[in-house]
């Protein structure tokens, strides 16, 4: 606390403060006007209020208008904002609800992961461009090291909210994998489901950079596959496919 | 930014591609808020790229929160000093409000009380912001619309701060306006009591009368007569320093926002055009 503030100037501002936090005004604030307070509650929560919205279109269409406006008032009442930048907020409101079990309590189980997933399209969209390293357009998918486009995320879903409306989604619990990516060229954000084979290739090739062949005894020891042709055709194939989408951006030269 | 005159607009995200082509608006400098930008890549990284490559850039801050009681955030700090150094921004300017309070964001623009404590807790704030970021840092006078505890007025608690912070000051002329009117003061000799010496630049805006004898400061609207003539005026008190028009949402065409610009430099060559003269004639 500043020495030099005295603690009834803090007071004050505090009170302020948390009266545009909650609405509530527990007493009065000295020397304001009290018909004025209204205008920077409302001033300070629309400002929450319309970054959550741009951020979770799908989310807040789903909720109920009521439900929503609810969610985002005790989310701005009872969670300390930390980001200094507001379009990073939203990442916040993720993790508070999560923290919270909304999606239980409201009957969406779905509701973390599809907060989540229009999350992580804003965060690659505007994730800091990352330098791939040396890269040739010359190798062999098999025996070399792929270079993966670094501007990724990949996440683990528990409802299919990437593939089915929320409804849909909710009556089919299980485990989905999808890799949520920007094109390095228009900066677009696209993604691609993943079985939990190709989830683990990909995570294995990114974090050891190695190439495909020396892991294909270690995938078909993980998941049990017994012909290891038929396991390097499907990983040969899917890699041309990342290669198609640009996730794969080449070899790394020897 | 050029010696003379520069008029100035704000680049916002809807407007970037209007300040790239330069077919319709023709700004002489850019001013937008790091917050928006710090980290940002791909597309929108590339869009500030090229904006900050055309022209001189001055960057406006949301989030230092000068005015807070809480502590400074050195890390945000820290980035803050990244990019304005990486980006050769001319001026950084910031609010004379807070924007956090007990360890919380609220991202808009709380009015500090005026009283004496809280001019030497902002000025020292200010102070060492100015040291960390190895520059000085212009405020800017908020609109508020209810005043706080106050010990002064508006005035003095302004002048107080820039002189105890060795800051420059950012003179929003609409907010001037604004502030007279919700608290029924003379904008002139508002105007006059500034430190005008330490003006860094000014800004200009519109804002939207939503009671009878209360105006918010919306940046949502056309400039209005009576705050050109505030602006005149103002001018016509001062040495030549960039001027900025903002403007945030609720879009006009292009057109209308560079005759606004060319409506702003006007005023200013009625008062200002002797110092082209004697710049050229240096030349």
């Amino acid at each position: 606390m500043s020495i030099l503030l005295k603690k009834t100037t803090h007071n004050i501002q505090n009170q302020l403060a948390d009266y545009c936090r909650s609405g509530e005004l527990k007493s009065e604030i000295p020397g304001t006007r009290p018909e004025r307070l209204p205008h920077y509650r409302r001033l300070v929560f629309n400002v929450i209020r319309n970054t959550l919205e741009q951020a979770f279109p799908v989310t807040h269409k789903i909720l109920e208008e009521e439900e929503w406006e609810s969610l985002v008032y005790r989310f701005f009442k009872e969670h300390d904002t930390q980001t200094p930048q507001v379009w990073k907020m939203p990442r916040e409101f993720c993790q508070y609800v999560k923290a919270n079990n909304f999606g239980e309590k409201t009957g969406r189980p779905y509701l973390n992961d599809l907060l989540w997933f229009e999350w992580l399209e804003i965060e690659v969209h505007t994730m800091p461009d990352e330098d791939p390293g040396p890269t040739t357009q010359n190798g062999n998918v098999l025996n070399d090291i792929l270079v993966f486009n670094p501007e990724f995320r990949m996440m683990h879903l528990e409802y299919p909210v990437h593939a089915s409306s929320a409804a849909n989604a909710a009556r089919l619990k299980g485990s989905y994998y999808v890799l949520i990516y920007r094109d390095k060229v228009t900066g677009a954000v696209h993604f691609i489901a993943l079985s939990l084979l190709h989830a683990f290739i990909i995570e294995q090739l990114v974090e050891n950079e190695m190439p495909l062949i020396t892991l294909i005894p270690q995938a078909a020891e993980v998941f049990h596959i017994e012909d290891l042709e038929e396991l390097k055709n499907n990983l040969v194939a899917f890699i041309h496919e990342l290669f198609s989408r640009k996730i794969i951006l080449g070899f790394r030269p020897k | 930014m050029k010696p003379g005159i520069n008029i100035g607009l704000g680049l916002r995200r809807n407007l970037v591609d209007d300040f790239l082509e330069r077919s319709i608006i023709h700004p002489d400098f850019i001013e937008f808020a790091p917050e928006n930008w710090i980290g940002m890549g791909g597309f929108w990284g590339r869009k500030i790229k090229k904006a900050i490559e055309l022209y001189p850039v001055t960057c406006h801050g949301l989030s230092l929160s000068l005015g807070s009681p809480d502590e400074l955030d050195l890390v945000f700090l820290k980035k803050l000093k990244t990019f304005l150094d990486e980006n050769n921004v001319e001026i950084f300017s910031e609010h004379l409000s807070f924007a956090k309070c007990s360890n919380a964001h609220l991202y808009d623009l709380l009015p500090i009380p005026f009283r004496e404590d809280a001019v030497k807790h902002v000025a020292l704030r200010i102070r060492q912001a100015q040291d960390f970021l190895e520059r000085k840092i212009a405020i800017e006078n908020v609109s508020y619309y209810t005043p706080v505890a106050a010990e002064m007025d508006e005035a003095t608690f302004i002048n107080a701060v820039v002189e105890e912070a060795d800051c420059r000051l950012l003179l929003d002329v609409n907010n001037v306006f604004v502030n007279a009117f919700n608290h029924h003061y003379n904008a002139e000799e508002f105007i006059r009591q500034m430190p005008l010496d330490r003006v860094a630049y000014i800004h200009m805006a519109g804002h939207n009368k939503v009671e009878p004898d209360l105006i918010i400061d919306t940046h949502g609207e056309a400039i209005i007569d009576p705050v050109y003539e505030l602006f005149d005026f103002t001018v016509s008190q001062m040495q030549p320093v960039p001027v900025l028009l903002e403007r945030d949402f609720n879009f006009p065409k292009m057109e209308e926002l560079q005759w606004e610009m060319n409506k702003l430099r006007t005023i200013c060559t009625k008062h200002w055009s002797h110092v082209n003269i004697i710049e050229k004639n240096h030349a």
